[in-house]
This record gives C-alpha cells, structure tokens and sequence, in this order.
C-alpha cells in the first residue's frame, strides 16, 4: 500500500514537473516573440510602418507636436497627419541623406497615387475605455508627461504602461473638487 | 487508486496548468495585437478624426422634403436622423428617410456615364464625362427645340428652376413634371378642388394637433401621404392632450381595408370602394337636417340628397351615420380630411370637393383645429412656373414619341415604364424617339431603353432645395447640401445644365452661374426680397450662406399659411359614385396601395425597406394579395397560395393573404414590387399591380384613376410561403376560426 501511495506521489509530481516545464516553455516562446518589437533599436524599421519616420529628426528642426497631431487640442484622437500635411513640407523639403531621401519618395508616392499611408498604432487604450486627447491637453499636459520622450526617439515605442493606476495616480494628485469626478469609474467607463 | 491511467486530481491539476499556461500566453499574445491607423490622403477642412459631424439637408425620398441631419464620420454617412429645427418633422424621420443611405451605398449604382449599345439591351460602355457632355451639347444643339422633350417626377424645385429656364431660353417646350407618387396620393385632386372652392391652387394643410374629432376619408397621411411625418406628429400631439386635462381627440376612418392609418382610429368604418364621397354627402345631409351644420353656406351642395339611399349604396347602416354625424356635428374642432383613395375613381374630384364641404358645413376653415391653405410656393426665381403635368399631359407626350415628334428625350426622377399602367404605351412611344437620355443613378425600367445614362447625384451627395408646399404653417425653403463627397463619378444634374448654358448663347444670360453652388447662393439674395422676416437674417450672403447649411434652409418666422375662404356660389353635387371597369367575370373590386415603405417603388432597391414588415399584414420581399376570409373560402383558397389576378387589362401572380379586416368584394395589393430592373435587391420579385390598371382618368382632374378596375382571382395550384414576422396562423387566426388552411 505504501509503496503504492509513493507511486502515486512520483507520478503526481511528474505530472506536476512536466505542467512547468510546459509552462516555462511557453512563455520563452512569448517571450521570444515579442522581445524583437519591444526591445529593438531601430523603430524605423518596424514591420508595419509605412515609413521610417524619425520624431527625432522633426522635434529636434523645432516643429511643435500640435502641428502634425493638431487635432489633439480639440479632439478625441490626436490624428495621424494626412498625406497632404506632410506634403506640405516635403514637395520643397529633401532630406540630405541618401536613406531618408527615398523615405520622403514614398510620401510624394503616395500623394501622387492619392493613396492613404497605413500606419501601425502605437498607443492604444481598450474599447472600454473612453479616453479624449481634449480635456488632457486643454488641462495643460505636455505630450511628453504621456507619451514619454518621444522628440528624442525615432519611433515611440508601444507603450503598455499606460494602466489604469497609471490614469488614477495622476487624477487623484488634482485639485480635491475635481477629484471625484477624475475618479468615478463613469468618467472613463461610459 | 488505480495504478494505470490518470486520477481525477491529476486531471484537474494538469488542467490547471495548462489553463494558466493559455491565459499566461493569451494574455501575452493579446498585447501584440495591431491595429493601424490611415489618416486622409488629403484632410477636409473642418474634419476632426474620430469624432463625427453632424451635416444638415433635407431629405428626397419623398416630396415632403423633411429636414434631416446625416451623421458623417471620416467621410462616411453612417445615420439620418430628423433635424429638430426643421417645421415638418421637427426632429423625427420615416423609415424611407432612414434608409437613404442605402442609395448612397447601393452596389447597382451607375458609377460613371455609360452608353447602350442597343435600347434595352442592358449592354453598357462606360465613357468618360467630356464624351458625355458633348454628346448631350451636340444632341440638344443639334435638334430642332419644339422636338426636344423633357419628362420628369419628383425632381427637387432647384433643378426645376434651372431646368425650366433652360428649356424657355433654347425655345424647347417646358419639361413635363408628372410625379406618380403624387398621382398615388390624389395630391392634384386636393389642389384642384382647393382652387375651385377657395380659388387658390394650393395643398391643404390640416391642423391635426388641435382637432377633437377627426373624420379621415380612405387617407394614408399616417403612411406615405402628402407629409407623413408631420402628420404623424400632430397625431401624437392631439392624442397626448389628455396627458393635460385636454381632451383626447377623436378619429373616424372610413376605407374598404384598415389600413395603417385606419388601424391607430378610434373606428374604422368599412365602406364600399369609391364611396367616400356619398359617405361625406350622406353625412353632411344629416348635419344640415338636424341642425348641427354651423355654416349653411355649402347647403346647395347636398340638395336632392338622401342620406338613406346613399347609407345603402355605401354599405354603413343609417342610424351608424347618423351616431357618426352626431359626433362630428357637436365636436368643437371637427375636421375632415379627404384622403387618396377618394380622389383615385372617376368622381374623385366631387368626392374630395363633398370631404371638403363637410369642413365648410363645420365652420372649421383657418380656425385652430381646422382646414387651412399652405403658405404660398409660387416663387419667382425659386420654383418653376410649369404646373406638375396630368396623366392627359402624359398622353400628350407619349402621342407626340409615338407620331416620332420627339428626336430628344431627356429623362430624370421617374419611372415612368414602371409605374403608368401599360395601356399609356410609354415603352412602345419611347421606340420612334431619336435619341434618349436619362439621368438616373440606376438602371431602371425606363432608363433601361435610354441611349446614354449620365447619372446623377444620390440626394445625400446633392445641393439643392426644396419649397416646401404642405404640411407645415410657415413658409420653409429647405436647403439640400452633400453630405460625403460624391463617391462615384457622377454629376449634379443642375450641374450639367448650368454646364451646358455656359455653351449655348441663348441660355447663358439666363443661367450664367458657373456651377450649383453659385446658383444657390444667388437664391439668398432673392428670399431676401422678399421681404418675410425669417429664421435669419439675409443681408450678408457669406454670413446667410453659413446659416443655410447649418439650419437646413430657411424658413418664415411667423405662419403664413392662410384661412380658407370660399369665394364662388356653391351647386348640387354630381358624379360621385365610382365606375369599376371589367363585367360579372370579375368579381372583385381591385384596390391597390402604396407600400408604407417601397411606397409607388421608388423604395424596392433598398434592402432595409424590403425587410421592413409591412405595418398591417407583417410580410415583406414579395407581393401579396389580401382577401377576407369569407371570399377566400369561397374561392376555396388557403394563405400563401398563389393565385393570379386577373383584370381586363393585364394579369399578375402573388401570395394569398387572409385578412379580415377587409371588405369581402375587394381584393387589395400593395405596390412597390414587381421590377425588371432596378438592381439586384428590386428585380425578379413580387408583382406590380399597376400592370392591371387601365388607363382610366379622374374626371376635371386628369389623373390616374387607380381605383376602376375589378379582378378575377384564379388560383394557380402552386404554394409558397409569404415572408412575414406573425406566426403562421396569421391575424385571421384560420385555424380556430374553422376556415381551412
């Protein structure tokens, strides 16, 4: 009887054993799969991206964000620009190197072809979530306090840290009469 | 314990993990999820990305020109809704109105010009719009005008004005403007016996809202008539008085089948067909008789009349009309309101004049509660001259195709070989015409024999307005502007005119706006001479522009509708009675009506209107017939057997529907279907009944008389099953009534 109850115990923790490893292993897959997207260098050249477009480049020639996500002040997204926008520029604007010069080829491509660009998002909230670029910038938010450093990046990066403690530890830091309505679960969860 | 296999704790731990293993890497897995963003190529000005804009028109679907706004989200129309500043509608739709946005996006929508290799054939060759235009220039500069013809329905006033003074400036003769829809809904018989009794020819409008007791003669102005959903407020509003301590109002409907505005009536009276207007003279006999008439100025109308005599040719017991009269003669604000079916025989147009009388016996003209006359239309400089045509004018026309009198036909916003009865010959005429041009945005049963199609706008793609001529007590010019830059490559009909004035010496001084745009902005300055204080102010074009988009129109601060007043000397009644044409062989007494929703048809390519039950039988996709219980077991026939209805003129196949609420000697069918063409959603279903009418025409008023024919139900031997949301039994309840089926 005894030696069967040990049986037993060996073969339960086999079970046990081979469900980590199973697990273990599961997760250097995930890991590994999405360690080249979080973890890379160049942003640019992220799979998915139209163009490798640096912010960098832009925020260090002076533009202010609110020139390309002008819709940021009094909407609900901060808008990608149009073709048109970068256009604006680019029909005078050549880059000087080689590299970013066919970068800016694809735009006016794309202008001649009246084709939109496809670009891949970056941040993003659930769709439970009811989140408006409006009041934050209206408060006086910079872009940054958000998004990061993103005027010295190429590329942002997907940013998942953007929880709802993330939300909740600024809004309960504002004045104390705003602070319940920036904390009722029905200000975000409509 | 077993030594072999797996225990039930090893299981469950084993799914354990592997459950967490999955929400581990589930989890994992759902932040690589994508999802892009494409911005405009070329951003609108004024567009915000992700929040939608609210543009303001006014809808086409009918001719009531209800005030809509269309919400538009990154260029897309996605919803109408009513516009709350709008007189008509004040903020409500229809379905029709609802389902505009499915002829914006409709899959058999003529995306660029094309020419037909043959008439009929339906083998289209796209070409480009500079082939096109010079075509039409060649074509129209070419041809002697007197040969030149225009034949139009419900085209919107803006298009009409362009299109008149065209015609006026080449020496053509004026476009013919005969409207079906109208001709479904007795709308020229109203105008008619308005400018005989009150010498103006305009529509009436009825104060609805503050009527206690309502008399409605075989009327759908709860469904498609004159402005649905106006009237549909005004219901609403005379039945919501009680919620005040106001008395609830009253409705009497008289018709051969409850129809949808029978069916919301306090009483439904079933009555011979055609006999509305005997119905009104036997009424107003008793009113006068016994005293309750307050003004006897219409007396000499119902002399020689005997209320007795005509209780039984109408099928409604004396003492039922007498209690009626009581009712309506001691009512504070009685109406009567004529509705289609009286005005759709013979004698239609005595029989709306006796409604009409009933309001003059009642003293109820320009009062609250009463009959009024709508604001005046007539507009130099924004609404046309030409009077909407007759069926005669129609027949004009067509003689003048058949005798090859016409080289040029240009045709828009009718269907003319769809929805006249085949005895016109409007497809045979079309065959001596030289060349045809349509402008319709889909291949229909007209356009189908056109020689070139240059489409249109969809109406959400439009400019425009339109004067509104009923249904409201202010004076409203509602603006039409694009909702979604046009998808296709189609062309604003008013464009294409004020193109070709550019071209023609004798046009251009008369038309010397470039495009719409311009002319509708020229057409600020004109309501502003006219000197009605308005919803805005109209000194400043830019700035009065800006209020036009954004109000949908303008419109009259103060009501300009007026009080009826009779001007002539009234005489006897004569040639009520209806005539039904076809023998004994044809039993039954055909009445047709317009469908709540694809209403004369216009609405059968619009799969939200197709799928929408029918508000009184539920059914919907096909054709149906409607017969009393008692004539279908006479006919030994069950529901969704298909029978054909036969008349002297024509014969059709569609599905029995039992339905007791009709009279027993009428067979009933709703239009709409029945199309050829008309694209993937409308053609190869259900029946036109319009096919069995004759060409028979009201007497003065010169329109379709749809109610003259009797029919023969033959049944086929096959079956099918009628789409409907009811359950099976239907409303006739068959089964437990002991009827077979």
């Amino acid at each position: 009887m005894d030696q069967g109850r040990a049986k037993a115990t060996r073969r339960r923790s086999r079970w046990v054993l081979g469900g980590i490893v199973l697990l273990l292993f599961l997760t250097i897959v995930m890991v590994a799969y999405a360690a080249p997207q979080t973890q890379g260098k160049r942003w640019g050249k992220l799979r998915g991206q139209p163009i490798a477009f640096s912010h960098k480049t832009h925020a260090d020639k002076g533009i202010d964000c609110l020139y390309c996500h002008s819709n940021a002040p009094r909407g609900q997204v901060a808008s990608i620009p149009s073709v048109e926008k970068c256009m604006g520029c680019h029909q005078v604007v050549t880059p000087r190197r080689r590299r970013s010069q066919m970068e800016v080829e694809k735009i006016r491509d794309a202008w001649a072809r009246h084709a939109p660009l496809r670009w891949e998002k970056m941040f993003d909230q659930p769709d439970f979530v009811y989140f408006s670029h409006r009041p934050h910038v209206q408060a006086g938010l910079a872009c940054e306090d958000c998004h990061g450093d993103i005027g010295r990046l190429d590329m942002p990066k997907p940013d998942y840290s953007m929880t709802m403690g993330y939300c909740l530890d600024c809004h309960q830091k504002q004045a104390p009469e705003k602070v319940a309505k920036l904390t009722d679960c029905a200000t975000c969860h409509k | 314990m077993s030594k072999q296999g797996i225990t039930r704790r090893q299981f469950l731990q084993g799914t354990a993990l592997a459950g967490a293993a999955a929400v581990i890497s589930g989890c994992t897995l759902s932040l690589q999820k994508k999802e892009y963003l494409e911005p405009y190529v070329d951003m609108p000005e004024f567009a915000l990305p992700g929040e939608s804009v609210w543009y303001a028109t006014t809808c086409r679907e009918c001719p009531a020109a209800c005030g809509i706004i269309v919400r538009v989200h990154q260029g897309r129309a996605k919803k109408v809704e009513g516009n709350a500043m709008h007189p008509v509608n004040e903020g409500k739709t229809c379905a029709r109105g609802q389902a505009a946005l499915q002829a914006l996006y409709n899959p058999d929508r003529l995306r660029a010009p094309v020419a037909q290799s043959a008439r009929g054939s339906r083998q289209f060759t796209s070409i480009d719009w500079n082939e096109a235009l010079n075509t039409l220039y060649q074509l129209i500069s070419e041809t002697d005008p007197a040969r030149i013809a225009f034949f139009g329905g419900d085209v919107p006033d803006h298009v009409l004005w362009i299109l008149e003074t065209f015609f006026a400036a080449i020496g053509a003769p004026p476009p013919v403007i005969y409207s079906t829809h109208a001709a479904w809904e007795g709308k020229r018989a109203l105008r008619l016996v308005n400018k005989s009794l009150f010498g103006v020819d305009r529509l009436p409008v009825y104060d609805l809202a503050h009527a206690d007791v309502v008399f409605s003669f075989s009327g759908g102005f709860l469904s498609t008539e004159l402005s649905p959903v106006h009237y549909n407020l005004a219901f609403g509003r005379m039945r919501g008085r009680q919620d005040t301590g106001g008395p609830r109002g009253v409705v009497v409907h008289f018709e051969p089948r409850l129809s949808q505005t029978a069916a919301p009536a306090d009483r439904w009276i079933p009555i011979r067909p055609g006999t509305e207007g005997l119905v009104a003279l036997a009424l107003g006999r008793i009113l006068l008789d016994e005293g309750w008439a307050r003004n006897t100025a219409a007396a000499p109308f119902f002399a020689g009349v005997d209320a007795k005599e005509l209780a039984e040719v109408t099928d409604v017991e004396y003492e039922r009309l007498r209690h009626l009269a009581q009712l309506f003669g001691q009512a504070q604000a009685p109406l009567a309101i004529p509705g289609s079916a009286a005005a759709a025989h013979r004698g239609g147009y005595q029989a709306v004049m006796a409604v009409q009388m009933l309001n003059i016996l009642m003293d109820n003209l320009g009062k609250p509660g009463g009959l009024w006359l709508a604001p005046d239309t007539r507009i130099d400089g924004l609404t046309p001259k030409t009077e909407p045509a007759s069926l005669a004018d129609v027949r004009d026309l067509v003689e003048r195709m058949r005798s090859g009198q016409v080289d040029l036909l240009l045709l828009d916003g009718s269907n003319p070989a769809y929805g006249l009865p085949p005895e016109v010959g409007f497809v045979d005429a079309v065959a001596n015409v030289g060349k045809v041009i349509s402008f319709s945005s889909f291949v229909d049963e007209t356009s189908v024999w056109a020689d070139y199609i240059l489409p249109g706008h969809t109406p959400l793609e439009s400019w425009g307005y339109q004067v509104v001529d009923n249904g409201t007590d202010r004076l409203v010019i509602s603006a039409q502007q694009p909702v979604v830059r046009p998808y296709y490559d189609t062309r604003d009909v008013a464009d294409v005119f004020l193109f070709l004035a550019q071209a023609l010496e004798p046009a251009r001084a008369q038309l010397p706006w470039l495009n719409v745009v311009d002319f509708l902005k020229s057409r600020m300055e004109v309501i502003r001479n006219l000197g009605i204080p308005g919803s805005f102010a109209l000194d400043n074009v830019e700035e009065a522009w800006a209020y036009w988009l954004g109000n949908g129109g303008w419109r009259s601060k103060e009501p300009l509708w007026s009080a009826p007043v009779l001007k002539r000397e009234l005489s006897q009644a004569f040639n009520l009675a209806p005539e039904f044409e076809g023998g004994t062989e044809y039993p039954f007494i055909l009445y047709p009506y317009e469908s709540p929703t694809l209403t004369d048809g216009r609405g059968a390519n619009r799969p939200w209107l197709q799928e929408l039950p029918d508000p009184m039988t539920t059914a919907m996709w096909r054709t149906w017939v409607e017969l009393n219980p008692e004539t279908a077991y006479l006919l030994g026939v069950q529901r969704d057997d298909v029978v054909k209805v036969i008349s002297p003129y024509g014969e059709v196949e569609a599905i029995v529907y039992i339905y007791p609420a009709i009279h027993p000697h009428v067979v009933a069918m709703p239009l709409g279907q029945g199309h050829t063409d008309y694209g993937r959603y409308a053609q190869g279903r259900g029946a036109n009944p319009v096919q069995l009418l004759g060409g028979r025409e009201v007497d003065v008023v010169k329109d379709l008389a749809w109610l003259s024919v009797r029919v023969k139900i033959v049944p086929t031997g096959r079956r099918q099953r009628l789409p409907r949301l009811e359950n099976n039994a239907g409303v006739d309840r068959a089964r437990e009534v002991g009827f077979p089926g």
